[in-house]
């Protein structure tokens, strides 16, 4: 019992580190246009696709899907505020304004966002994890309470 | 001395009991003004009730989170996904746009951020999804450069209030809804209360200190008032059970008018007439208080109840208790005024004279509420940027909820049909669904490549989760529409309605009141003294009107209210100058200071309906006493 309280008391830090350690770690990120590529879990299925990304700092991000169908997804409008918010602060390294919605942890080139139960999003987001590169994010998957798995690979 | 001891232990008792069924004071305006008889009126106090609940949230700034638990609603949709569907999804399907349909619901499925309401083995078009963003639309709208969001968020207490008010601070966040002017209504009464009481006690020690040269004559004096209150609230609990702030507010008058039996008590003792005037004097006060019980207002009922009861508390407490005390010495200062008898005469009816050709009357309920000016900021700004509909309502009848539903869906406003369906609509809506399966669905299925094994069922509306939100009773629902419409109907009207009824009924009552009093004087007096005493108040109640006529004061129930009160005040100045001793009148000139000086405070107050009452008591009562001091003769005074 004693060993059990002893680990969690190692691994607590890990999972509420704090901010100004995580900031210094991630690169800031600039505007990009690359390749993407998805899967996404859902009610026990599989659907992937690919396209183009584009992330346009301080506007926000676009996914062009080219493959299986020709879509369009844009988190650059007024109506996904929220969406955009967290994009920016992110890119931005703002994680400050982050803090009051979001536990963090970053070990391994992997940033852990978990929603915190005051925040909005706590009701509809487990936990989003982001593989950071040297200067871009190289990979996301975002977890939902439903659990729908999506995992984004950017190339 | 038995008399007096259980006198004093069943005003114990009585009190014990009341404090136990008292309950925290009521703070919601709506409920000042309405006590539901009529179907119409109990539908009218159910709508309001329902929009009381609700603060609209707006801002530039990020809006605080929306607390409210829908996880029942989204089962429902969740579960039945095809069986609800929003307008557009429903023309497509008309139109059979089905290849436009799966597009949308490939780019569903695909967004890297999609959320889906239902799961998607059993809702592949994500109907459920469309139908609840078309519910939720993120309501922001550009103004003057900036963009503003709404959100409208239901309150179920005053420290979720408080609450959301503290997260708002010094963000480009407003607040508007009636749970907003209710609560900020009610801390500027608590304060105004607070003044009240406070100038109240400093005016009574400096009238101790003139007329008893001792301010120990405060104890008994404070001692009848705490009784007095006691007595009012008590008898109000157990009545009422929840009390309105606004009657405590009121109550406030109670310091001004209890001082007076007691003022009596210590100018009169030793006078046989004493008992038969300070029980006159409170049968007529109390009667007259008493006649607000039929002006079916709350807030006004309770009023009638606390301050009727509180001055019998008050008469109770002269006669059994105060006798203990020892008579303080009292000076006898001689007080006369010199008014120019003709020219006070001559002023007094040119003024109701003048004043009967200007009365114009209002009973136009936003008249009787004036916000705070960052209350009344904040809802200007709303209506600029979000330009609300009316709040016009249309009440639909059916034997149950799914017929009222399909009344529902023929009428253009907001009800309970934008979130559930009648079940022929649901027909409607399945049926346009399996042609879409029958005709698209293979191909979506190679698209995805996955198989989907689907199946659906009817839902019964009747246990639809929201339906206590917008059914006023099994029979009936409300639908919000854009624009007057036949049948339609908007709350504030048909409030303003409702005051301009009891208006006319106090008008009617007002004569047949005073002939009661009359009456009852007569009974007491006799008919030439009840003449004597009865002609300045008389006057005080013409007079009243008449100014207020003049200055273009448009007289509304409170105004018409007041006038009942001021008979019931002045009264007591004709009786204890008629058969009061010389002394008495240093007695009547203090009661006339503190009762004026109580309802000109009140007149200051926030809520127009207090200070309408206040106004009108206040000049009512100054001229029956000064009118007094020339009809009014007692056996021991010269004038």
């Amino acid at each position: 019992m004693r060993i059990f309280w002893v680990l969690i008391f190692i691994a607590a830090p890990v999972f509420a580190q704090h901010l100004s350690e995580i900031a210094s770690q991630i690169p800031q990120f600039e505007s990009i246009r690359c390749k993407f590529k998805q899967e996404k879990q859902v009610s026990g299925m599989v659907f992937k696709s690919s396209g183009d990304f584009v992330f346009e700092k301080d506007k926000g991000v676009t996914f062009y899907t080219t493959y299986p169908v020709k879509s369009t997804a844009s988190y650059t409008t007024k109506e996904y505020r929220h969406i955009n918010n967290v994009i920016n602060a992110i890119s931005n390294k703002n994680y400050s304004k982050l803090e009051k919605d979001f536990e963090f942890s970053f070990d391994n080139q992997l940033l852990k966002l978990i929603p915190k139960p005051a925040s909005q999003a706590y009701n509809h987001l487990k936990s989003l994890e982001i593989t950071v590169g040297e200067t871009k994010i190289d990979k996301i998957v975002i977890l939902l309470c439903d659990g729908t798995k999506t995992s984004i690979w950017f190339q | 001395m038995i008399k007096r001891i259980l006198f004093l232990i069943f005003s114990i008792i009585f009190f014990v009991f009341a404090f136990l069924s008292a309950k925290t004071p009521e703070a919601d305006l709506m409920k000042a003004f309405i006590n539901p008889h009529s179907q119409i009126e109990k539908n009218i106090v159910k709508l309001a009730n329902l929009s009381s609940k609700t603060v609209n949230v707006f801002g530039v700034d990020e809006l605080p989170l929306n607390n409210q638990d829908f996880s029942d609603i989204l089962e429902v949709y969740r579960e039945y996904p095809a069986n609800f569907l929003s307008e557009r999804k429903r023309t497509l399907l008309k139109g059979r746009k089905y290849k436009e349909l799966e597009n949308e619901a490939l780019e569903g499925i695909f967004n890297p951020l999609g959320f889906y309401a239902a799961p998607i083995d059993k809702d592949p078009y994500l109907f459920a999804t469309d139908f609840l963003m078309s519910k939720n639309k993120n309501e922001t709208v550009e103004f003057e450069g900036k963009e503003y969001q709404v959100s409208h968020l239901k309150i179920q207490n005053t420290k979720e209030l408080e609450s959301l008010i503290e997260d708002v601070k010094g963000k480009d966040i407003y607040l508007t809804g009636t749970p907003v002017h209710s609560y900020f209504a009610s801390k500027k009464s608590s304060k105004e209360i607070n003044v009240i009481c406070l100038i109240s006690i400093l005016g009574l020690i400096v009238l101790s200190k003139i007329f008893f040269r001792s301010v120990k004559v405060l104890t008994p004096v404070i001692l009848s008032i705490f009784f007095g209150f006691l007595f009012g609230f008590s008898a109000c609990t157990l009545v009422f059970g929840k009390l309105h702030v606004l009657t405590f507010v009121f109550s406030t008058s109670l310091i001004g008018i209890s001082l007076d039996y007691v003022l009596h008590y210590f100018y009169g003792v030793g006078d046989k007439r004493l008992k038969t005037s300070l029980t006159s004097s409170m049968l007529t006060t109390v009667a007259a208080f008493l006649t607000l019980i039929f002006s079916n207002i709350e807030v006004l009922r309770q009023i009638a109840i606390f301050t009727s009861f509180g001055l019998l508390g008050v008469y109770l407490f002269v006669i059994f208790i105060l006798p203990w005390f020892k008579i303080p010495e009292v000076r006898n200062l001689n007080i006369s005024f010199k008014f120019p008898r003709k020219l006070f005469y001559l002023a007094i009816f040119t003024v109701i004279v003048l004043g009967v050709f200007n009365i114009k009357f209002e009973d136009n309920l936003k008249n009787l509420y004036v916000p705070p000016k960052h209350l009344l900021e904040a809802e200007t700004l709303y209506q600029k940027v979000f330009t609300p509909q009316a709040g016009e309502f249309l009440l639909v009848k059916g034997a149950n909820v799914d017929e009222i539903l399909e009344k529902e869906e023929s009428i253009e406003g907001f009800g309970l049909k934008d979130f559930v369906s009648s079940t022929k609509r649901q027909n409607e809506n399945l049926a346009l669904v399996e042609e879409l399966y029958n005709k698209d669905l293979v191909e979506l299925e190679s698209k995805l490549g996955v198989k989907f094994n689907l199946s659906s069922k009817l839902y019964p509306a009747e246990n639809f989760p929201l339906n206590s939100e917008f059914m006023l009773d099994n029979t009936t629902s409300f639908v919000m529409v854009p624009k007057k419409t036949d049948g339609s109907f908007n709350i504030a009207d048909e409030i303003s309605k409702i005051l301009k009824k009891l208006r006319i009924t106090s008008m009617k009552l007002l004569p047949l009141v005073f002939g009661m009093l009359f009456i009852l004087l007569s009974c007491i007096y006799g008919l030439k003294k009840a003449l004597k005493i009865s002609l300045s108040p008389i006057l005080g109640v013409f007079f009243t009107v008449g100014i207020l006529s003049l200055f273009g004061v448009k007289l509304n129930l409170f105004h018409i209210l007041g006038l009942f009160l001021i008979l019931g005040f002045s009264l007591d100045y004709s009786i204890f100058r008629l058969n009061g001793e010389e002394k008495s009148k240093n007695a009547v000139f203090i009661s006339f200071v503190s009762t004026a000086v109580s309802f000109l405070l009140l007149s200051f107050t926030s809520f127009k309906l207090i200070s309408s009452l206040g106004l009108t008591i206040f000049i009512g009562v100054t001229v029956s006493y000064i009118s007094s001091l020339f009809m009014i003769k007692s056996e021991h005074e010269k004038i």
